[in-house]
């Protein structure tokens, strides 16, 4: 079986998730999608696999286009997708979830399901009990369970999705080897959209490389990891050459914090931020990053360890308590968490200007929006609602919201989607602050950011950090390498 | 949006960089507005259609149906105090619920929170002014006794509401299920106290209510209008000034906004989310109970019944979706609703008598609802086919920089 994309493109309001990419994968090989976050991979895979639909370009299956509407479209071409979230029922059992994907009559023929189940199961050698209820899984064994369902669908290209986060190292040598034997045996073709090159240079026979929406270059499998680093970041920038910055007493100690994300624990982070220091959070989505900065700043209960902000014990201690100790956090998603998009930019301060007043003094409120809009460059009229603003402005707005003399300001992915003059400026505004003695600890998945701005590094993975002290003989490649968890 | 933050914004806007508030602008606003201020009238316009539609199908002339409408509610004076007794208690509701549907919060539970109002206000007569020997042996007069009636109702009423708001904020139970569930034990206990023997039941009554209050707890009516008192008047424009206040002027009243809109952002611009649950519920509760003390202590009723609220909650609930949580609105609608309620009455009773014609009670239900319905399918409609600006996707750069930028 031949399958083809042909100049998919796709966006999202003014994000161009997919702009005009052209691949062909063969029966028999394993591929991979590779490419860092937001290069949209997962885009791609969602619309070959029937989840969303391109805004232009087709599918094509051994030469025929198809009208890919709905995942079970997909499926009738034979492409199934395992996603990243098992799409199973969890209150029902292993069987009962077997039947309820599969198309049929009206009855649930439990008989033949479970013979049919059965017979998968033994011909791939899982630990699967049809009558375990789903919820008390692993996430292991949740996706051998998905391979079987779409197995039994007849599915021939199997696509699957980060597979290896938060499975055990056992489960991943089970998998890779179910998935050659698939390949090899029976000629189906197997995609793995991962950004992580170890997985893709075990399994896969080529890699096809994404980068900001676009198809940036193919490689046959093994190569030298470093030339995959340098396709999924392109060009490597020098560290900037930064004026030292005195470095004051600690205002962050984090000892030994455990925190749980949705797949991982991350255990025993422990980190001392001096006041004036950039830290750069490193680590692939979702490898606890955000979980540890959500600790740090009382809106996520770490389960073990202690948070200390300016020598003074906080753990357990709720948001606004932070807050009050001059602690400021910007999240990623500056619509859903951080501004209210359908509010002015007036109201914003009125909301956040402190007072001991009941009222709302709307003149002053105005007044120190139109001052602060001016010495910020946010394009927009105080009494703009935010969300018509654009996003550089909206993360301007978002900065020039923050109190001044803050000790501690957290950051998540500060520049996401802004072009690299808005990123520079946003930057500058960083580094002002950090004179004022604000140590600053920001998430990013840009290398080259963390490179470039940290002076010093906390790598995630696998549940596990490593401190870099001295960034300044690490380069994007070597941080990539890192990340993907080669120590 | 009626808020002062427009008015102060004017001067600002003219000194804006390049552009300022020009005709365009001007122009572009009305445009955007527009949907929005003729899709009530549109809805109203529908809901009509309908109306005038079941009437003919029931048999009844449409143009004869106004005219009880009319007769029913504005005719002559006395007709008019029928209908603001019935607007009062309706008015103060929705103004409660301007506070918790503007912070986010569907507090459906407002029909309970009326009931034990009532059943507050009525504790209090039980308390202070029941003739023979008052349980406490205090004696605060008629003004003292109403007092207390109001202060009670609001109490009980707020803490019912509290319950719903802190089964939210500790228990994680959606505040319509909780309210839901508030409302039914409510009514069970209301029915417990005035039925069966029930322990507010006048001995040797069989009628499910309590006794006639003492001449002690009865409010001060008009001279010439002896069901309406001008009390429940004085007290439902004092809390339309606070609700007022307390959405236009306040820093509170912006912070429910700012709930309303994104209640974890506001939580990370410093809003204490938890907090003004709480406390928006528990006034939203305070004022419904207001409503209930108004539906107990009326002249023409002064006592509990069975069922004090009367759905008044209920209907609160449609008024502020019809107002779309304004509160300078809650006056207008609520009036009108009053209209449709009392009117309707007539329009039901008038068929009956003067043409043999038997509408079946709930077509007055049947035709507010409409209109609410009609009314909201409005909004959809709008929002689908003139979507206001928050409904579209928020802009997002991508590398190729920020158009939107002047």
């Amino acid at each position: 079986m031949h399958v083809e994309l042909n100049h998919i493109s796709k966006t999202f309001g003014r994000v161009r998730a997919n702009q005009d990419i052209t691949l062909g994968f063969e029966g028999g090989r394993i591929y991979a999608i590779l490419g860092e976050n937001g290069a949209g991979k997962s885009t791609l895979m969602k619309i070959m696999s029937g989840y969303q639909a391109a805004d232009s370009g087709e599918v094509v299956v051994d030469g025929a286009a198809v009208d890919l509407h709905a995942p079970t479209d997909a499926i009738e071409h034979g492409i199934g997708m395992l996603y990243q979230d098992p799409l199973d029922f969890p209150p029902f059992t292993v069987l009962e979830n077997f039947i309820a994907g599969r198309p049929g009559g009206f009855f649930l023929e439990r008989h033949t399901a479970r013979q049919h189940l059965n017979a998968l199961i033994e011909r791939f050698d899982f630990d699967l009990d049809p009558d375990a209820y789903v919820d008390m899984l692993t996430i292991g064994e949740r996706q051998q369970f998905e391979i079987l369902r779409l197995l039994s669908l007849n599915v021939r290209v199997l696509i699957l999705d980060e597979p290896t986060t938060g499975i055990s190292a056992g489960q991943k040598t089970a998998l890779f080897n179910v998935l050659k034997s698939l390949a090899r045996d029976e000629g189906m073709t197997i995609i793995l959209v991962s950004h992580k090159l170890e997985d893709v240079i075990e399994l896969c026979d080529e890699a096809y490389v994404l980068r900001r929406g676009r198809y940036v270059g193919h490689k046959n499998v093994p190569c030298p990891m470093s030339e995959l680093v340098e396709l999924m970041f392109g060009r490597v920038v020098a560290r900037q050459e930064r004026p030292p910055v005195s470095v004051g007493e600690p205002v962050l100690v984090v000892g030994g914090v455990s925190v749980e994300s949705r797949r991982l624990t991350v255990d025993h982070v422990s980190l001392e931020v001096h006041a004036g220091e950039v830290i750069g959070l490193a680590g692939l989505d979702g490898s606890g990053q955000g979980e540890l900065v959500r600790a740090c700043t009382g809106l996520l209960r770490p389960t073990a360890g202690s948070i200390r902000i300016n020598g003074q014990e906080m753990t357990g201690r709720p948001y606004p308590q932070f807050a009050q100790s001059g602690v400021a956090f910007l999240p990623a998603g500056r619509l859903e968490e951080g501004l209210i998009g359908s509010m002015t930019l007036t109201q914003h301060f009125a909301l956040t200007l402190p007072t001991n007043r009941p009222w709302v003094n709307w003149f002053r409120a105005h007044r120190v929006t139109t001052e602060r809009v001016q010495h910020f460059n946010v394009k927009g009229y105080p009494g703009s609602p935010v969300q018509t603003l654009s996003g550089g402005n909206q993360q301007r707005f978002a900065l020039a919201l923050l109190p001044d003399n803050l000790r501690l300001l957290l950051l998540e992915n500060p520049t996401r989607g802004l072009d690299v003059e808005s990123a520079l400026y946003i930057w500058e505004q960083l580094l002002r602050r950090r004179e004022d003695g604000t140590a600053i600890v920001f998430i990013s998945p840009e290398l080259d950011e963390i490179v470039a701005y940290s002076d010093r590094i906390l790598v995630f993975f696998g549940g596990h950090t490593t401190l870099v002290d001295d960034p300044a003989d690490m380069t994007a490649n070597r941080l990539g390498e890192l990340i993907g968890g080669r120590m | 949006m009626t808020t002062p933050a427009n008015t102060t914004q004017r001067p600002a806007s003219q000194s804006a960089p390049p552009g300022g508030l020009s005709r365009s602008m001007i122009w572009r606003w009305v445009l955007d507005m527009l949907p929005a201020m003729l899709t009530p009238f549109l809805g109203i316009l529908a809901a009509l259609v309908i109306i005038v539609l079941i009437l003919e199908w029931q048999g009844a002339d449409p143009q004869v149906a106004w005219d009880y409408l009319y007769e029913g509610t504005l005719e002559d004076n006395i007709r008019r105090a029928d209908l603001v007794a019935y607007w009062m208690p309706l008015a103060v509701t929705s103004l409660g619920l301007v506070l918790t549907y503007t912070a986010g919060l569907w507090n459906i539970g407002v029909e309970g929170q009326l009931i034990m109002g009532a059943i507050g206000a009525t504790w209090a007569v039980r308390l202070f002014a029941e003739s023979d020997s008052p349980p406490l042996g205090l004696d605060l007069g008629r003004d003292g006794v109403l007092v207390m009636c109001f202060v009670f109702a609001a109490l009980t009423a707020a803490f019912w509401a509290l319950i719903a708001a802190v089964l939210k904020t500790r228990g994680g139970v959606n505040e319509i299920f909780g309210g839901v569930a508030l409302n039914f034990i409510a009514q069970t206990f209301n029915m417990y106290l005035v039925s069966n023997g029930g322990p507010w039941q006048p001995t040797g009554s069989r009628a499910t209510e309590t006794a006639r209050f003492p001449e002690n707890a009865r409010l001060p009516t008009f001279q010439d209008y002896r069901r309406l008192s001008p009390t429940t008047i004085y007290v439902t424009v004092g809390v339309f000034v606070v609700v007022v206040l307390i959405m236009y002027v306040s820093k509170w009243g912006l912070q429910l906004r700012a709930m309303g809109k994104n209640q974890h952002s506001a939580f990370l611009l410093g809003v204490r989310t938890e907090r003004n649950v709480v406390l928006s519920m528990a006034l939203c509760g305070a004022m419904a109970g207001l409503g209930g003390a108004y539906r107990v202590l009326a002249p023409d009723v002064s006592k509990l019944t069975a069922a004090p609220s009367g759905g008044i909650g209920f209907l609160a609930i449609l008024v502020v979706l019809l107002a779309s949580m304004s509160a300078v609105l809650i006056p207008f609608v609520s009036f009108v609703f009053a209209v449709l309620s009392k009117g309707g009455q007539r329009i039901e009773s008038g068929f009956q008598w003067d043409y043999d014609i038997v509408l079946d009670r709930s077509l007055v239900r049947v035709l507010q609802s409409t209109v609410v319905l009609m009314v909201v399918l409005a909004f959809g409609a709008r929002n689908r086919f003139f979507p206001p600006r928050s409904a579209q996707p928020p802009v997002d750069d991508d590398t190729n920089g920020d158009t939107n930028d002047g």
